[in-house]
C-alpha cells in the first residue's frame, strides 16, 4: 500500500472511529464544565497522541515476535469484529423497535 | 487562560480512557500488519487531535446530530479494512527484492554513461561494465520467472528485508559532481554485490542443486566486484589529480 493511501485511510478510520466516541463526549464536558476551552483540547490531543505512541511502539515490538502472516490474520479479524460489533450496536435499537 | 491543571486533569482522564480502546487497537493492529509505523501515528494522531479539537470546541455536535451515520460508516470502514488485510497477497520477499535488482541496475544503466561521458571519461573498459550490468539485469529478470524461489525459505530471512532497502540509486547522481557521483556508484554495486553474494550463500548452504545458477551467481560476483575495483581505481586516480 503506498504512504498516502495508508495515511488517509488510517486518518479516516480514526477519526469516524473516534467521532461521538467517549473520549470525546469526555473532553467535551471537561470543556463545558471548566470553561476553559485551550487546556482541555491541549490535554487530550496530548493524551490520544501518547496513547498512539503506546499503541505504535507495541504495535512494532509486537511485529519483532509473533510472524507477520499471522498477525495479519489476527489484525484483520480483529477489525472485522470491531465492525460488527459496531454495526451491531447501532443497529440493534432500530431493529428492537421493529419487532 | 491556559491551566496547567486543566491540561493534566484532561490528559490524565482521556489517557486512562483510552488506554484499551479500540482506537489503540486498531493503531496497534494497523502498525503490527502494515509496515509504516511513523505513518501510522501521525495520521491517527492527527485524526486523534482533529477529532478532539472537534469536540472541545463545537461540542458533540458530531455525536448529537449525527452518532449513528458515523458510527456506521466506521463500522464499514473497519469491515472493509480488515476483509482487505485478510484477503490481500504480500509479495514474497525473494521477489521484491529480484525486482528492485533490476529496476535499479536498469537505471545505473542509464545513469552510468550520463556520468562518465559528462566528465569525459569512457573508455572500453566502462563499455564493458554496462554491457554486464545489462547481462546482470537480465538474469534476475530470469530468476523472477522461476517461481520456486517465491516458496523458498529465503523468504523468511530478517536480512533479505534489509539488503533490499539499501539498494538504492537515483538519478540525482548524474548532476553530482563527480567524485560524489562516484561514491554514490561504488555504494549501490556494493550494495548489489551484497544480494549476490547472500543468494548465493543461501544456495550454499540449502543444497538446491542448482550448480547451473551457482555458477552465474559466482560469475556476477565475481564482475560486481571487478566494477567496483574499476570505480575505485578511477577515484583514485582522481584523488592524485
Amino acid at each position: 500500500m503506498n504512504k498516502f493511501k495508508l495515511f488517509i485511510s488510517t486518518f479516516l478510520l480514526i477519526f469516524l472511529a473516534e467521532l461521538g466516541d467517549k473520549t470525546q463526549i469526555a473532553s467535551f464536558s471537561m470543556a463545558a464544565g471548566s470553561g476553559n476551552v485551550v487546556s482541555v483540547m491541549i490535554g487530550a490531543s496530548l493524551a490520544l497522541i501518547a496513547s498512539t505512541l503506546f499503541a505504535v511502539l507495541f504495535g512494532q515490538l509486537i511485529t519483532k515476535m509473533i510472524d507477520r502472516k499471522v498477525l495479519k490474520i489476527i489484525s484483520s479479524v480483529l477489525f472485522i469484529i470491531t465492525g460488527f460489533y459496531l454495526l451491531y450496536n447501532t443497529l440493534l435499537p432500530y431493529f428492537l423497535k421493529i419487532f | 487562560m491556559i491551566s496547567i491543571g486543566i491540561i493534566f486533569s484532561t490528559f490524565l482522564l482521556i489517557f486512562l480512557a483510552e488506554l484499551g480502546d479500540k482506537t489503540q487497537l486498531t493503531a496497534f493492529s494497523l502498525t503490527a500488519s502494515t509496515k509504516n509505523p511513523l505513518i501510522i501515528f501521525i495520521s491517527s494522531s492527527l485524526a486523534l487531535v482533529t477529532s478532539s479539537i472537534l469536540s472541545a470546541v463545537l461540542g458533540c455536535i458530531s455525536s448529537k446530530l449525527l452518532p449513528q451515520i458515523t458510527s456506521v460508516v466506521s463500522a464499514v470502514l473497519f469491515l472493509v479494512f480488515g476483509f482487505y488485510l485478510l484477503f490481500s497477497k504480500e509479495m514474497p520477499l525473494i521477489k521484491e527484492c529480484f525486482l528492485k535488482t533490476i529496476a535499479s541496475e536498469n537505471l545505473l544503466l542509464a545513469i552510468l554513461p550520463k556520468v562518465f561521458k559528462k566528465h569525459k571519461i569512457f573508455n572500453n573498459e566502462l563499455e564493458n561494465i554496462i554491457r554486464q550490468d545489462r547481462s546482470h539485469a537480465d538474469i534476475f529478470r530470469f530468476l523472477i520467472k522461476q517461481k520456486k524461489f517465491f516458496k523458498d525459505d529465503i523468504n523468511r530471512s530478517d536480512k533479505i528485508e534489509g539488503l533490499t532497502c539499501n539498494l538504492d540509486i537515483s538519478k540525482k547522481v548524474i548532476k553530482m559532481p563527480f567524485k560524489k557521483a562516484l561514491d554514490e556508484i561504488i555504494k549501490f554495486e556494493q550494495s548489489s554485490l551484497d544480494i549476490y553474494e547472500f543468494i548465493n550463500e543461501h544456495f550454499d548452504l540449502d543444497h538446491h542443486n542448482e550448480e547451473e545458477l551457482q555458477e552465474i551467481l559466482k560469475k556476477l560476483i565475481k564482475e560486481e566486484n571487478e566494477h567496483i575495483e574499476f570505480f575505485n581505481k578511477i577515484k583514485k586516480r582522481g584523488n592524485h589529480e
